[in-house]
């Protein structure tokens, strides 16, 4: 019991004060992991409720007529199955594409002696920098011919300097040796790539990949920057523009029934809240199941981000 | 002659690395490995360089027969447009709206992380302490479409806001009707998202004090908040001082995801630089406004740099810790 309040350094009993702080401080933690989780609750309860039950009011983390008829709404909505396609795609294909340029270029770097390894640093570095903006980029992504395809999300986004010196970070750590002895025994460096780089960066790889799968599945900027195309929207951009709608539109309504002015030209199919929060839930649902399980991999990225070159 | 084997050693080293770079170029052991870095080397320069050019927009007419590089250059030598920003009431006010809301912002998420951590420090029961930590990285992993959705959501009529209000009896608040709540509402949302996993940092320092420099306290004396103070703090300084430098280089910076998914058309209109710089350019209906937007976003970025570098060496200074 005294473990819980002292350090293992004292001895004797814990005084009164370190007690009271103990008990204080253990409340306020708890209030806090509550404050971080109450949104959620309340979203996953509203998506829970029937719509009409929500709209007495007063549902806060519990359900209180209980249906699936949300989840029905938005899992038979073209809308919701298009955007689930386009971004389980973009997810895969992104993220393989990127961690397959990423790792191929951490390796090269990683050759003592390459014949412009300074120059190609170079090039690497300078875009962490310099960047042309959004309107450039539009420009040249239209010129180059990736505007308004599903490869604008794959391909811009498909490098990382930062990925790249994490990947080489790990593969320093590899013993030269092992790679010495595949050359001198005549192994190509695809081979040694392949066959002895990759089985042995297992961890890193998937590390990365986590990274990229995430970045990928919650990006909506990409589509809003540069996709028109309503077949290419994606689950996060159509969940963003719904609620921007809907939100607005609830201003609106207020609006006009403060101000007894008629709504006029206003479309009023947008999402009610408890089929937004069935969206919500279904936009998240992966990301919520997986996190806690993953972390690990996303915190020794910021270890890695912290350790001074 | 230990001096003089040890310059024979250095001559013979030396005549090896000329004897290295002399060697001809082997096409078979480094050839393969071009082609494995030309697909990373491709995209950058098709997704990054080429985009560069688009930096001479800022000092240029945008016209879209010409493109960028035809395009006619711009009055006052080229810097007509960083005029005309000053000269644009609505992109003056979005420069001090982004200052406003950051200097909070980065007062709040510098402080919100270490006050964090330092309660987690403080509990002893593993288990517990594990599943706090897992929760508070919850907001962390969401994407901002799905924060500024579910904030849209609790603030709404039946939202969770107005569902407590509600519960307790008291009168309903429609948040996003108030212009005046977009701010707190914004810092909240910012405070909310990162404090857990900033605190990722500050708990790992933490672990790595030395713990006989709390030994040696707890037998001189100090009680666990002198321990705190004299021995905690001071511990995580290095690592708090190289965030906030981090962080001041963001000052002129604004998170566009946040922002723009929170604006509404009715209450919630603030603008700030990112956002002017996405609406005055290819969120905007009409290319004419294309160089201010290049302009205003090259105008960030450089003192974006500038701040950091100038923060980076007050800190270097002042407090021996420094970036580089």
């Amino acid at each position: 019991m005294r473990k819980l309040f002292l350090e293992n350094a004292y001895v004797g009993k814990p005084s009164a004060g370190r007690i009271v702080f103990v008990i204080l401080n253990t409340l306020a933690v708890l209030i806090l992991s509550f404050l971080f989780l109450a949104p959620y609750l309340n979203i996953l309860a509203k998506s829970l409720n029937t719509g009409k039950d929500t709209m007495l009011g007063g549902l806060t983390f519990w359900p209180r007529e209980f249906t699936w008829d949300n989840f029905n709404v938005v899992l038979l909505d073209k809308t919701t199955y298009s955007g689930l396609i386009v971004s389980a795609l973009r997810v895969v294909i992104g993220a393989s594409f990127a961690l397959v340029i990423q790792f191929a270029a951490a390796y090269v770097l990683l050759q003592r002696g390459l014949p412009g390894k300074k120059f190609l640093v170079m090039l690497f570095t300078i875009p962490m920098f310099v960047s042309g903006g959004l309107v450039s980029q539009y420009i040249w992504y239209a010129k180059l011919g990736v505007y308004n395809t599903f490869f604008v999300y794959i391909l811009p986004g498909a490098f990382s300097f930062y990925n790249l010196v994490v990947m080489r970070t790990y593969m320093n750590g590899i013993p030269d040796s092992l790679l010495e002895s595949a050359r001198l025994d005549g192994a190509t460096e695809l081979k040694i790539l392949f066959r002895i780089m990759m089985p042995l960066c297992k961890p890193i790889i998937a590390t990365v990949f986590l990274w990229l799968a995430v970045a990928h599945w919650n990006n909506w900027t990409d589509t809003l920057y540069f996709v028109t195309n309503r077949r290419l929207y994606t689950l996060q951009y159509n969940l963003q523009m719904g609620a921007k709608k809907a939100a607005t539109l609830q201003e609106m309504i207020q609006n006009a029934i403060q101000s007894g002015r008629p709504l006029g030209d206003v479309d009023l199919s947008t999402t009610t809240e408890s089929i937004q929060a069935a969206q919500i839930i279904v936009a998240t649902l992966p990301i919520v199941c997986l996190y806690p399980f993953v972390q690990k991999y996303f915190i020794s990225g910021v270890m890695l981000g912290s350790v001074k070159e | 002659m230990m001096k003089n084997s040890l310059d024979a050693e250095r001559k013979e080293i030396r005549s090896n690395n000329i004897a290295l770079k002399k060697r001809k170029f082997d096409y078979r052991r480094w050839m393969p490995l071009y082609l494995l870095v030309l697909p990373a080397v491709l995209i950058v320069i098709l997704f990054s360089y080429l985009p560069m050019t688009g930096i001479l927009l800022a000092f240029k007419e945008y016209d879209p027969k010409g493109g960028i590089l035809g395009s006619p250059w711009a009055g006052l030598y080229g810097f007509y447009n960083f005029v005309e920003i000053f000269r644009t009431p609505a992109l003056v006010e979005s420069i001090w709206n982004t200052l406003y809301m950051n200097a909070v912002s980065l007062v709040l998420g510098f402080f919100a992380p270490i006050l964090f951590a330092l309660m987690i420090s403080e509990i002893r029961l593993k288990p517990f302490k594990k599943v706090v930590q897992t929760i508070s990285y919850l907001p962390h992993f969401l994407s901002w479409a799905v924060i500024t959705a579910m904030i849209n959501n609790l603030l709404n009529d039946y939202g969770m806001i107005n569902s407590l209000l509600h519960t307790f009896g008291a009168e309903p608040v429609y948040l996003m009707k108030e212009p005046g709540a977009f701010l707190p509402v914004y810092w909240v949302t910012v405070v909310w998202q990162s404090v857990g996993w900033g605190s990722i940092i500050y708990l790992a320092t933490i672990a790595g004090i030395n713990t006989e420099l709390y030994e040696a306290a707890a037998i001189d004396g100090a009680g666990r908040w002198k321990q705190v103070i004299h021995i905690t703090l001071p511990g995580i300084l290095p690592t708090a001082m190289i965030l906030l430098i981090l962080s001041v280089g963001s000052l002129f910076g604004s998170n566009f995801e946040l922002v723009y998914g929170l604006q509404n058309q009715v209450a919630w209109t603030m603008e700030v630089i990112s956002t002017s710089t996405y609406k005055y350019g290819i969120g905007g209906s009409t290319p004419s406004t294309y160089s201010l937007s290049v302009a205003l976003g090259l105008m960030q970025g450089i003192v974006a740099i500038i701040l950091t570098f100038s923060v980076n060496a007050l800190s270097n200074r002042v407090a021996k810790v420094s970036m580089w």
